[in-house]
């Protein structure tokens, strides 16, 4: 792992973006990183785009990511991810949950607007979150998704999602997460095949 | 995140009263102080009032704060201003978190300025685990030094979280000061504050003295060759972009400014670069001292910096990027089945009324698609400026009503004397009070017309009908109406517009934001039926539960909140309960 790591967790107001910052924030920090986040949710609840910057590593100074320095782009929904593009690392990866979009407020095509990155997955992860019982879970998926990528093993985790997450919502939120994980395995596996 | 770290400080500094009026982004201070036990912490009705009661309470004996947004100090100024002059006995601890890049407010002001305006110490942490030991070390200067200390964040420092460690069973611990009856150095007349002036200036040079020995201000010599002077967040975006290859003045306490140290830091290295948000407050101090640095010249005046902008501005180096891709905003609208969208939809359609806005939610009535409010300045002036535009006609007649629109907690604020203004003059305005019986926009705090403390204990309920009847509104020129009922609310415009003397129309609806969730799943949720003809009428509206998906106007069942106020504006009746 280099020195420091940078993700952005893009998405809109009430799609659980905060929750899983908090997460993983919090879980960082209890495997010994030095952690900062920076958040802007003050519009949020007014269906404005919302988005968290986490960086982790030895030492960390500023809380902001510069463009083109983040190692991952967590994008919620397609528009989001597409925003943040910029500040996407060339050799970055992207995870976008490609659920489908009710309002038809892009107007490029995202195909041909998601293929100038180098390293891009694509979760179905209202569908993985359906499957393991809760439709809000896709935030969880996305989670396990850049969980895995980042190399974690699940069970460095466990605690974590038990201290933060409600009890009634724990075995949903993990489920979601291990299917996030299982998806981005099946994801890399099929890269490396077609990379050799 | 570095709010909550500020409340920590002032707790195991033993601060005991809080008094704030809550404004993004301090909001969460109070908020997470309050949490504490052994504390006292009120909302207040304005800024103000807020400073004179953590005044009072510094002056009787026990350590005290406030906190407020930077535009929040415009209103506590007067108060402000003068406790230098009338000195503390207990320390006392002012909060002023500014906004570069306007990220939640009006403007973009820098309030150090404000700190050496007012003869008062400045401290500034640059990240989390600072905002809680620098807390510690204002109360210690408060009261070495006779004087409230002025403690500076920026939505970056107060919003980021960073790791801190603290002892979790430490507790507040700390003796009272003994309160002496009329001292008379208190008493702000000329012949005292004349004295007092002296003494201030006399006592600045001590705790410049202090500012030249604190740790506040440290050196860390690197390298000769660049040497970067830096305050707040601005330092961090520094050590990110330069890391231990230049040498820093790192400033935690710029006012009164460290002349010996930063003339020392100045014969240690070959040139100089100040990296600061907002105005040249530290380039202009070493200016002063005539120590040569490089300052506006290259880092922007306006706007909130970022590592991006300092590598740029001092090495000319970009990292390369993907070309960003062009997508559509999304611009902070009122949440989906908002009261407030009915009232709106009422006013717009009259050409005959200018609307003077306020501060809060409803601000973003002027915004795309609703767009029916013509002037938002700040908190409280919709009263005093609708009074203003109002008594033009006098001279130039335009043939319109002037409607000021406030909330609540705006009304409270700063409204009142507005409308008391309007009523004494005579001058027939019309006030729309947008009581949604919380403070939304910050995050739905208390206020006097929520009839709960900042506990959520049960308080006095004020009722706003009582004051705006006691300022002299007649009981004839007040409507109270429910604004999802539109055509009440269409027929209660017409009445006041036809009003020769000031009017008061009082739209309650409690915010979406504060209702439970069982009273939202049991209202009937509304769907566009196939005869709708597209003219678009409801999405002017401004609903968010509204959207033009392949074309066609629909209703998203999972935002509709069964406000009912969009088959009131559908002209062809094609929305029903679904």
């Amino acid at each position: 792992m280099s020195e420091s790591i940078s993700i952005i967790l893009a998405g809109i107001g009430g799609k659980g973006v905060i929750t899983v910052t908090n997460v993983l924030s919090h879980g960082l920090v209890t495997l010994g990183y030095d952690v900062k986040v920076s958040e802007v949710h003050g519009m949020s609840q007014r269906g404005g785009s919302v988005h968290a910057q986490v960086r982790f590593g030895t030492s960390i100074h500023s809380p902001l990511i510069e463009k083109g320095t983040a190692d991952y782009i967590v994008g919620f929904d397609q528009v989001e991810a597409l925003r943040w593009g910029s500040f996407l690392k060339l050799e970055g990866r992207m995870l976008v949950n490609m659920a489908e979009l009710k309002d038809d407020t892009y107007k490029g095509i995202y195909e041909s607007s998601f293929s100038q990155y180098l390293n891009t997955t694509f979760i179905q992860a209202s569908t993985i979150a359906r499957e393991t019982g809760n439709i809000r879970n896709e935030n969880f998926v996305m989670l396990g998704a850049l969980l895995q990528s980042l190399g974690f093993e699940f069970d460095v985790w466990r605690p974590t999602m038990e201290k933060y997450i409600k009890k009634q919502f724990q075995e949903g939120s993990i489920l979601s997460l291990l299917g996030g994980m299982r998806e981005q395995l099946a994801a890399e596996e099929k890269e490396t095949v077609y990379g050799l | 995140m570095g709010n909550e770290a500020i409340a920590r400080g002032a707790y195991e500094a033993n601060c005991k009263i809080i008094s704030s009026y809550p404004g993004t982004p301090s909001t969460e201070i109070v908020e997470s102080i309050s949490m504490y036990e052994g504390i006292y912490a009120e909302w207040a009705p304005n800024e103000k009032v807020a400073l004179e009661v953590a005044a009072g309470a510094s002056i009787a004996g026990v350590r005290s704060l406030t906190t407020m947004k930077h535009v929040g100090l415009n209103v506590a100024a007067d108060p402000f201003f003068n406790m230098t002059y009338e000195g503390v006995n207990a320390g006392m601890v002012i909060i002023t978190a500014d906004d570069p890049g306007i990220h939640s407010s009006q403007n973009e002001q820098d309030n150090r300025i404000y700190a050496s305006h007012a003869k008062m110490p400045l401290l500034e942490p640059t990240n989390s685990q600072e905002c809680k030991d620098m807390m510690v070390e204002a109360y210690e200067i408060s009261e070495r030094f006779n004087t409230p200390v002025m403690f500076r964040t920026t939505t970056r420092v107060s919003h980021s979280k960073s790791i801190v460690s603290f002892d979790e069973d430490a507790e507040a611990e700390g003796e009272y000061k003994e309160y002496r009856k009329n001292k008379l150095n208190r008493l702000l007349l000329p012949t005292i504050s004349r004295k007092r002036h002296l003494e201030i200036e006399d006592n600045l040079l001590d705790i410049q003295t202090y500012s030249n020995q604190s740790s506040l201000n440290a050196i860390e010599y690197h390298s000769p060759d660049i040497g970067i002077v830096a305050n707040g967040i601005s330092y961090q975006y520094a050590k990110e972009v330069f890391g231990d290859t230049v040498s820093y003045l790192k400033l935690g306490m710029s006012y009164p400014f460290p002349d010996k140290k930063a003339k020392e830091f100045a014969s240690r290295v070959k040139r100089i670069i100040v990296v600061e948000e907002g105005e040249p407050f530290i380039e202009n101090a070493l200016k002063t001292l005539g120590v040569d640095c490089i300052g506006k010249d290259i880092i922007p005046l306006c706007g909130e910096l970022n590592p991006e902008i300092i590598r740029k501005a001092i090495t000319r180096e970009e990292i390369s990027t993907y070309e960003p891709v062009s997508v559509p905003a999304r611009p902070p609208r009122l949440c989906a089945g908002c009261a407030y969208l009915g009232l709106y939809s009422a006013v717009k359609s009259q050409r005959d009324v200018i609307s003077a806005g306020d501060i809060g939610c409803y601000t973003l009535g002027g915004t795309e698609p609703i767009k029916a409010l013509d002037t938002v300045l700040c908190m409280g002036a919709s009263i005093s400026m609708a009074t203003g535009m109002q008594r033009t006609q006098d001279f130039k007649p335009m043939g319109k009503k002037v409607f000021a629109f406030i909330g609540d907690s705006t009304f409270f604020h700063s409204g009142m004397t507005g409308l008391l203004n309007a009523v004494y003059n005579k001058t027939p305005i019309v006030v729309c009070i947008l009581d949604n019986r919380s403070t939304s926009m910050t995050g739905n705090q208390e206020n006097p017309g929520t009839g709960k403390t900042l506990q959520g204990d049960m308080s006095n309920f004020i009722r706003i009908e009582d004051i705006v009847l006691a300022l002299g509104i007649k009981p004839d020129n007040l409507i109270i109406v429910d604004p999802t009922n539109v055509s009440e609310t269409r027929q209660s415009i017409e009445l006041a517009k036809a009003s020769t003397e000031p009017f008061v129309i009082i739209s309650r609806h409690p915010c979406e934001l504060i209702k439970p969730q069982t009273e939202i799943d049991s209202k009937a949720k509304y769907y566009i039926t196939e005869d709708c003809v597209s003219c678009m009428k409801c999405t002017r509206l401004g609903c968010s539960a509204i959207k033009i998906v392949d074309k066609k106007v629909v209703i998203d069942r999972q935002e509709c909140r069964g406000c009912s106020i969009c088959p009131q504006v559908c002209p062809y009746n094609c929305i029903k309960e679904a």
